[in-house]
């Protein structure tokens, strides 16, 4: 039974997918708020932004299947514009003395400071998208590099608007730490990816990301496609920068340079990189993995007094690294294998459970060919 | 005058090391198809080498600095790219970043963030005198080491039954198999060779900077890599030129910018950068290889 084409509206099938996405992550945020301590509920703030990020990335890479080293530079700019907008004029004095003076009095409820970050970072997605979007491939990856190397580059070095390297403060931390609003931002989120994703012109983007050739011959703008799929996600990962901004407090350029960007895109390769699901999963797992290895990098491994390494500094990352290597060995699509939750997931899932088979949601995203989005006639066995 | 020269001379040095990068990022291109975002560890572990043996007779140095950058190239190919070979191209990048994350944060944990000193080689520290200007021997040994690398190499592959079998499967992998040409010692030997150009210009440039951290990989590689795609991807002679030219710019940037434009350099030179992708993406010298077919 094929669901998904026919008579049920493309859209519904976006707003299933959401909502199961959203399930899926709010039922882990309750559990790291219920059963978690506090660090445990903010390692749940971080990986709900970061799933923003994530997904804001799959809008155009998954969807277009060009890479983009360069996204978090979005985050960068959704993280200053918001932080400039929030400060009081007295910190504004103290921190950066070269704003113009309209910018200098303002300031505005973080609310709506994250949003225009979103809209500042979305402009400067369609000023890029002109020269990028005609790159693919190789190319593509080396100028988005280019990218982020000059934004963090121009923002290091204008002190008297960014306070450059010495890092900027002053946004308001209270509100995201709430579990609530992080996750009300990541459904958010989500929700925009999955219309976008089924949306004409996702599909077409998307047609082009499997054959561009074939796809140009049928019509598609892969122009056009991929400048509007580049501006969305730029808008979504400008608010996660936004978020960031929030959940750090203080922040410099580095914040937005290498790691993060490996963190993001390993989250979306582990996970899967052509489907939400994927976004969503890779993002939750690497988030699981990371708060296990901080407990043992902060602490080193200890037994029984025999050996002591202290702190380890560095053991997440190599953690994710290892991680990451791995899955895309075994894996190279991803752990969700460019398949979506459909509703059959769910079915296959309750019946494994019921004849006592592995309970564990993440370990069997399972794929049949009525799994609405999925690629072409691959069909995995689990 | 001599300010001039001097600097023309630190352009050319930068290059020349640049150059051996970039040579080593499109061999291993050339051959595989993929690029090794990893490759900039080479250098990093043949740095810390040189720091762990401050003690040793330089040759000895230089012998175990080189070794343990082929080491490290071979264990990429082995554990990271065979593995993932047929994989899309996006995957391997990732892959080939998860590599060098891997080895980035090793060093950390082992060595700790501080950069190490690394005492010179011999007489590497000092400088000599030509003609009245002062020419400092690191600048002087980039040049030579360079020149007499690259006409090896070019020995190499063009009189040796090894350069041969490298040469037809940098052009035609699945035919060179079908020939009897081992694919998978042919990757092999393309990314120790790599690994030895990588080591020699991590020795050149820990030389003249005199210190290495984790990070210490990641500008030449991104230079490297750079250079290859300015240079035009695919071809070996290419990369020279391009990643020559890369280096030399950082340098005539450095000095030719007023001063409080000079912050902005890396700036300036990734827009450029840029630029002659957004104008010209297959490089300055075009490769026939590199034409996509549908």
């Amino acid at each position: 039974m094929t669901k998904g084409t026919g008579f049920m509206g493309k859209h519904t099938e976006a707003a299933m997918l959401a909502a199961r996405l959203v399930g899926l992550i709010a039922l882990f945020t309750g559990a790291a708020v219920l059963f978690g301590s506090p660090s445990v509920e903010r390692t749940a703030v971080f990986g709900l932004i970061i799933l923003v990020a994530v997904v804001g990335l799959y809008v155009f890479m998954g969807t277009s299947g060009v890479i983009s080293f360069g996204h978090v530079s979005f985050m960068a700019i959704g993280a200053y514009a918001t932080t400039i907008l929030t400060m009081s004029p007295v910190q504004k004095e103290v921190q950066l003395e070269g704003l113009p003076t309209f910018l200098q009095n303002m300031e505005i409820s973080v609310v709506i400071a994250t949003l225009i970050g979103g809209v500042l970072a979305a402009i400067f997605g369609l000023i890029l998208a002109a020269p990028l979007m005609r790159l693919s491939g190789l190319a593509a990856g080396l100028a988005t590099f280019s990218v982020l190397i000059i934004v963090r580059e121009v923002i290091r070095n204008s002190g008297e608007v960014t306070r450059g390297a010495q890092g900027i403060s002053g946004v308001p931390t209270d509100i995201i730490n709430m579990p609530g609003v992080a996750l009300l931002c990541a459904a958010g989120a989500i929700i925009i990816a999955s219309f976008y994703q089924s949306s004409s012109s996702g599909l077409r983007l998307r047609a082009s990301r499997e054959d561009e050739v074939a796809s140009r011959a049928i019509g598609v703008r892969v122009m056009r496609e991929r400048t509007i799929a580049f501006v969305i996600s730029a808008f979504i990962t400008g608010i996660a920068g936004g978020l960031y901004a929030q959940y750090l407090g203080t922040f410099g350029p580095d914040a937005f340079y290498l790691s993060l960007t490996f963190l993001v895109i390993a989250m979306l390769v582990i996970g899967g990189m052509m489907s939400l699901s994927g976004a969503v999963l890779g993002t939750l797992v690497v988030t699981i993995l990371s708060e296990v290895l901080r407990k043992t990098e902060e602490s080193g491994i200890s037994l029984g007094g025999l050996i002591d390494t202290g702190a380890l500094r560095g053991l997440r990352d190599i953690g994710i690294a290892i991680v990451t290597l791995v899955i895309l060995m075994m894996r190279p699509d991803g752990l969700t294998n460019g398949f979506e939750f459909g509703s059959s997931t769910f079915s296959r899932l309750r019946r494994k459970l019921k004849r006592g088979g592995e309970g564990n949601e993440e370990a069997t995203p399972a794929k049949t060919d009525a799994d609405e989005a999925g690629t072409g006639s691959q069909s995995a066995r689990t | 005058m001599t300010q001039v020269i001097q600097s023309i001379i630190d352009a050319t040095a930068l290059g020349s090391i640049v150059a051996l990068f970039a040579l080593g990022i499109a061999l291993v291109f050339g051959v595989m198809r993929v690029v090794n975002l990893a490759h900039g560890e080479i250098i990093m572990a043949a740095g810390y080498t040189l720091v762990i043996t401050n003690d040793w007779p330089w040759v000895a140095r230089i012998v175990a600095a080189i070794l343990v950058g082929v080491l490290v190239a071979m264990a990429l190919q082995v554990a990271v790219f065979r593995p993932m070979k047929g994989a899309n191209a996006v995957t391997i990048m990732v892959g080939s970043l998860a590599a060098a994350a891997l080895l980035q944060n090793s060093a950390l944990l082992w060595q700790g963030p501080t950069p190490k000193g690394v005492s010179p080689l011999s007489s590497l520290g000092e400088s000599t005198e030509i003609a009245g200007i002062h020419i400092s021997n690191v600048a002087l040994m980039s040049v030579v080491v360079t020149a007499v690398l690259l006409l090896a190499l070019t020995a190499l592959f063009k009189r040796t039954s090894l350069g041969l079998r490298i040469r037809a499967a940098a052009e035609d992998f699945e035919m060179a198999r079908l020939m009897g040409i081992r694919g998978n010692a042919v990757g092999l030997a393309a990314f120790a060779i790599a690994g030895v150009l990588a080591a020699a210009g991590g020795i050149l440039l820990v030389s003249q900077t005199g210190t290495v951290t984790p990070m210490a990989g990641l500008t030449p590689m991104l230079l490297g890599l750079i250079g290859t795609i300015v240079g035009g991807m695919g071809r070996l002679d290419g990369a020279v030129v391009g990643g020559f030219v890369l280096g030399a710019a950082t340098v005539l940037l450095q000095v030719i910018l007023p001063l409080d434009l000079r912050p902005y350099r890396d700036a300036i030179l990734f827009t450029g950068v840029l630029l002659l992708i957004l104008v010209r993406p297959e490089g300055l010298l075009r490769s026939a290889a590199l034409t996509e077919r549908v």
